[in-house]
């Protein structure tokens, strides 16, 4: 790494929204997402999000900015921001999976995969079913058919399944 | 946002990416996750070409484990699903006749990562190795290895080990001896990173130049009367990172100047002496970090480098001047 002063000015970028709004952002925060890396590395500093809508920018600007600080002392202190950050509706988070995805930030996709993987654990077909509101395409024989291949898994084992959709 | 009152796009998770799903069905035990194919055909079929099985912990299960696995693995073959990962542990292992027929359907589907634990206790409630399937070690497609709780032995019809796409190497409570060592260094010539931990044995740790991606090393030991690490002798001259954890005991002998570009040495219960020491910095130029824990013995010790940016010294008895 070049050596540089310590007051050295940092580098702002500008990440547009698909609805044309614009934030700044520090590009040492930025570069948590992977396409928005690239793009830096190809001289960019406006970066046009088409696929984030403004409302999910700003909620993963908010995600980045907290983990841009993480140092040895503040894990908790992130570990309770994540906590609060996935207690959101599924549509929320849908929107805000899609553009993790997107934008190739690993450690948030896996907090929102883990999130949506919580409220399933441990659930019966039937809860999930009203949960995510999954609508059942089989026909009553493929349903009894794909019921048979995984028996097992739908035997209460000593682990209790959870009827109930919360 | 489309507009839309019909239940059916009410659906928020299953119009997510396969990819996606598959990595939401990864952090599930693979009981949940089956039971996701009764919802609908995405997620039947999401199910299927899921390439990770997680079947966790499964003390707890009352079926039978062996008709469990043969119809996942008979269903993913079915599917011609790969299969790139796959964990079990095993308390009361039982059923592990069984595993070695799954190591090889699963071989056959190209596993990449394999992670397998068992625990488990004679009536007295001393921990007992399990005997490790041969096929494991034959597995050319395996990128990581996990083993807890095994006897690893060499096959024993010709002695021989192929793991030749190994890069991750993680040992732990293992039973294991030089034999196996010496055959891993003759076959893992990708291994990147390996580690032993709470291992029992061996009582001698030899690493040549045979193994020119190797770049970290973890050895931790477990405390006596199990056996105690006498001597280690690495020449592995892309080695970054060593650490040599001696939780109780030490090892009198450490000869690792070959290791050219090691960068970071840990060594906790190991006896250096002062020429030691100066044969170290002399030789290994790239040293820059050095961490010696609960050394004996020593009344003065010298460490001096103009290379090292961070030093730490513990608990070194005896010590007067450093």
């Amino acid at each position: 790494m070049a050596s540089s002063s310590k007051t050295e000015q940092k580098k702002m970028l500008i990440l547009k929204s698909s609805e044309e709004e614009e934030f700044e952002i520090e590009e040492s925060i930025a570069v948590q997402s992977g396409t928005i890396k690239n793009m830096v590395e190809d001289d960019f500093t406006l970066i046009p999000l088409p696929n984030v809508d403004t409302e999910t920018l700003i909620k993963i600007i908010k995600y980045m900015k907290k983990h841009g600080e993480k140092t040895k002392s503040n894990e908790k202190d992130i570990e309770e921001f994540d906590k609060e950050f996935v207690k959101k509706s599924f549509t929320e988070l849908k929107e805000l999976v899609l553009a993790a995805n997107y934008l190739h930030i690993t450690s948030l996709i896996d907090l929102l995969c883990q999130a949506f993987a919580d409220r399933i654990k441990n659930k019966s077909v039937k809860a999930i079913r009203e949960i995510f509101g999954i609508p059942n395409d089989f026909t009553p024989e493929e349903e009894a058919e794909v019921y048979e291949q995984h028996k097992w898994a739908h035997e209460e084992g000593k682990e209790h399944i959870d009827h109930s959709a919360y | 946002m489309d507009g839309n009152n019909d239940a059916v796009c009410d659906d928020r998770i299953s119009k997510l990416p396969e990819p996606i799903l598959h990595h939401i069905l990864s952090f599930l035990h693979a009981k949940d996750a089956a039971r996701m194919s009764t919802l609908s055909k995405v997620w039947d079929s999401t199910w299927n070409s899921l390439p990770y099985l997680d079947f966790g912990d499964i003390f707890d299960w009352s079926i039978n484990l062996n008709v469990v696995i043969d119809q996942t693995l008979a269903n993913r073959k079915k599917h011609k699903s790969s299969m790139q990962k796959f964990s079990l542990c095993l308390r009361h292992y039982a059923g592990l006749c069984n595993v070695g027929n799954w190591i090889k359907i699963r071989i056959a589907c190209n596993i990449k990562e394999l992670n397998l634990r068992v625990e488990r206790h004679d009536y007295q409630g001393n921990f007992v190795y399990g005997s490790l399937p041969e096929a494991i070690l034959a597995a050319k497609s395996l990128n990581v290895l996990n083993l807890f709780g095994f006897n690893i032995e060499l096959p024993a019809y010709d002695g021989t080990i192929n793991l030749s796409s190994l890069q991750e190497l993680h040992l732990s409570f293992v039973f294991l001896d030089e034999q196996f060592i010496k055959a891993m260094c003759t076959s893992c010539c990708n291994l990147e990173h390996l580690s032993l931990q709470y291992f029992n044995g061996l009582t001698s740790f030899q690493v040549g130049d045979t193994l020119p991606k190797l770049k970290k090393i973890d050895l931790v030991t477990l405390e006596p009367p199990h056996s105690v690490l006498q001597l280690v002798d690495i020449a592995a001259i892309n080695l970054e990172d060593l650490w040599i954890n001696n939780l109780y005991g030490s090892t009198n002998v450490v000869r690792i100047t070959a290791c050219k570009a090691l960068k970071s040495l840990y060594l906790r219960g190991v006896d250096v002496t002062s020429n030691w020491l100066e044969e170290l910095f002399y030789s290994l130029q790239n040293l820059v970090k050095f961490e010696l824990i609960r050394c004996k013995n020593q009344k003065t010790m010298k460490i001096a480098s103009d290379r090292l940016k961070q030093l730490r010294v513990v608990d070194c008895h005896n010590l007067i001047s450093a």
